[in-house]
């Protein structure tokens, strides 16, 4: 089974993975969850990481971090450091390579 | 996918996991159900509950497409229960600040900062050899304190479904925390809070001071109104769910469930100067502290909810009340000396100074596993987690 990519982003911007589901032809999964500590305005999107999904993953981050927004990037437990505009495609390929 | 295969990949995906020992989810399940019953009492669905077992050691409700869960992480369990044998058995604030490295370096670890982690773990290696504790509570009474502290917290993140969900819990919750509010409100500037400050700790302390303190709180209390009263709200539902708890399955007196759910608290503000601490240090941002003044203002909320509890609804005397009212701030005093001020404090600067040479991670994949590896056994998580 894929593995799956989990996308911290601010709930409004959420939509921007949407076309992903006609790449894998599945609904796209959000994650909506509110912290004990009571604060919540993001929202995370799970996304199958393969070869087929990895370019409109890459954009579409590439365009958040551009636009300063909100991006936590989690795999396998692990979050994933060092996302810049110019790494995100590399780092993206690597975990990728590495399941 | 299902929404139990969703599930499953977001729980792997956002965390790193050990799986529960079955005996443990049966432990869980048999806490849940009450709350469940409370829940069906305002006509809403329960969310299923999922027990986890990661670093990150939260409670947390997730909406996956129409379907709730409710995330219990049972190192949170752990976590209360080390703090609490730390209150009790602890002379100084070595062991808890042995604990923070640990969970600095478990949660470096899993931020690919496997270096930095490995130096939190070695201190934390070397620093809990000098920070063993005894054992003069029994592990009866502090189970019974832990596990009445894990249904607090569940019960809590139940209580913000409730409050989302039903009108009539919102309109009933926020009437009383508002009342609660008020009362402070109108009881500041009190000339009797210097006199009782002075007859507890034996030192004067000047009323201008005092009114500052106060007016603070209530400034914060104006601006951050509707979330304060809902945290407030959540806790006392929660609160009345334990003493249930307390007197049907632990049967467990009620000046020890008064003093367990405080200690609640107080838990969970450890754990965020723990994240605080971790912020820090990999920001240089030391602001990640200032939620501490909202749950100062739960606790005082609580200590009035349980006054009211004791002298009016069970019928108990003015002068018993302050009799348990002066062993909570004992105890509570006791926390601050052994946990709360040794972080904020001694710890602050100790990271502070391992923040001034902060080393660069190696880009060698291989070399990068290897230190995994050596934080994970230096943790305890290649073992049993503990």
């Amino acid at each position: 089974m894929t593995r799956q990519l989990l996308l911290e982003v601010a709930s409004d911007q959420a939509a921007a993975f949407a076309p992903l589901s006609q790449i894998t032809g599945e609904e796209l999964t959000l994650v909506e969850r509110k912290r004990f500590d009571g604060v919540h305005e993001l929202v995370e999107v799970l996304v199958p990481l393969a070869l087929g999904t990895l370019p409109f993953i890459t954009k579409v981050l590439v365009e958040l971090i551009k636009a300063r927004q909100h991006v936590r990037i989690l795999y396998d437990g692990i979050e994933i450091g060092g996302v810049t505009e110019e790494t995100a495609e590399r780092i993206l390929a690597n975990l990728l390579s590495k399941r | 996918m299902t929404a139990r295969q969703k599930l499953d990949e977001y729980l792997r995906a956002s965390r790193r996991v050990q799986d529960p020992k079955p005996a443990l989810i049966a432990h869980y399940e048999a806490l849940f159900e009450p709350l469940r019953l409370g829940i069906q009492g305002y006509n809403l669905q329960p969310p299923e509950l999922v027990v986890t077992f990661s670093p990150q050691r939260r409670c947390e409700t997730i909406q996956i497409g129409g379907d709730a869960f409710l995330i219990y992480d049972e190192y949170l369990g752990q976590t209360m229960n080390y703090l609490n044998r730390v209150l009790f058995n602890a002379k100084n604030g070595d062991a808890v600040q042995a604990y923070a490295m640990k969970y600095i370096a478990e949660n470096l670890r899993i931020r690919q900062r496997p270096l930095n982690a490995s130096m939190f773990a070695l201190a934390y290696g070397k620093m809990r050899n000098s920070a063993k504790l005894g054992t003069t509570t029994s592990a009866r009474e502090r189970g019974g304190m832990t596990t009445l502290q894990e249904v607090f917290v569940i019960a809590h993140e139940v209580a913000h479904l409730l409050y989302a969900g039903s009108k009539a819990f919102r309109v009933d919750g926020s009437d009383r925390a508002q009342s609660i509010l008020l009362e402070l409100e109108e009881n500041r500037h009190r000339t009797d809070t210097a006199d009782k400050l002075r007859e507890r700790y034996g030192m004067t302390f000047p009323e201008a001071e005092l009114i500052e303190v106060e007016d603070e709180r209530i400034k914060i209390v104006r601006a951050h109104g509707t979330r304060h009263i809902e945290e407030i709200a959540c806790d006392h539902w929660s609160f009345r769910n334990c003493l249930d708890f307390a007197d049907v399955v632990l049967r467990m007196p009620r000046e020890q469930s008064f003093r367990a759910i405080l200690v609640t608290l107080r838990h969970l503000r450890a754990l965020r100067y723990f994240d605080g601490l971790l912020h820090f240090y990999l920001t240089g941002d030391g602001t990640g502290f200032a939620q501490s003044r909202l749950a100062q203002l739960r606790e005082y909320a609580l200590r009035k909810a349980m006054r009211f509890t004791y002298v009016y609804e069970e019928d108990g005397s003015s002068s018993d009340w302050n009799a348990i009212d002066a062993e909570i701030s004992d105890l509570l005093d006791r926390y601050d000396n052994l946990v709360e001020f040794p972080l904020l404090f001694d710890l602050m600067d100790k990271v502070k100074k391992l923040r001034c040479d902060e080393l660069v991670e190696p880009s060698d994949e291989i070399r990068a596993s290897e230190l995994e590896v050596l934080v994970d056994k230096l943790t305890g998580w290649a073992g049993d987690g503990q």
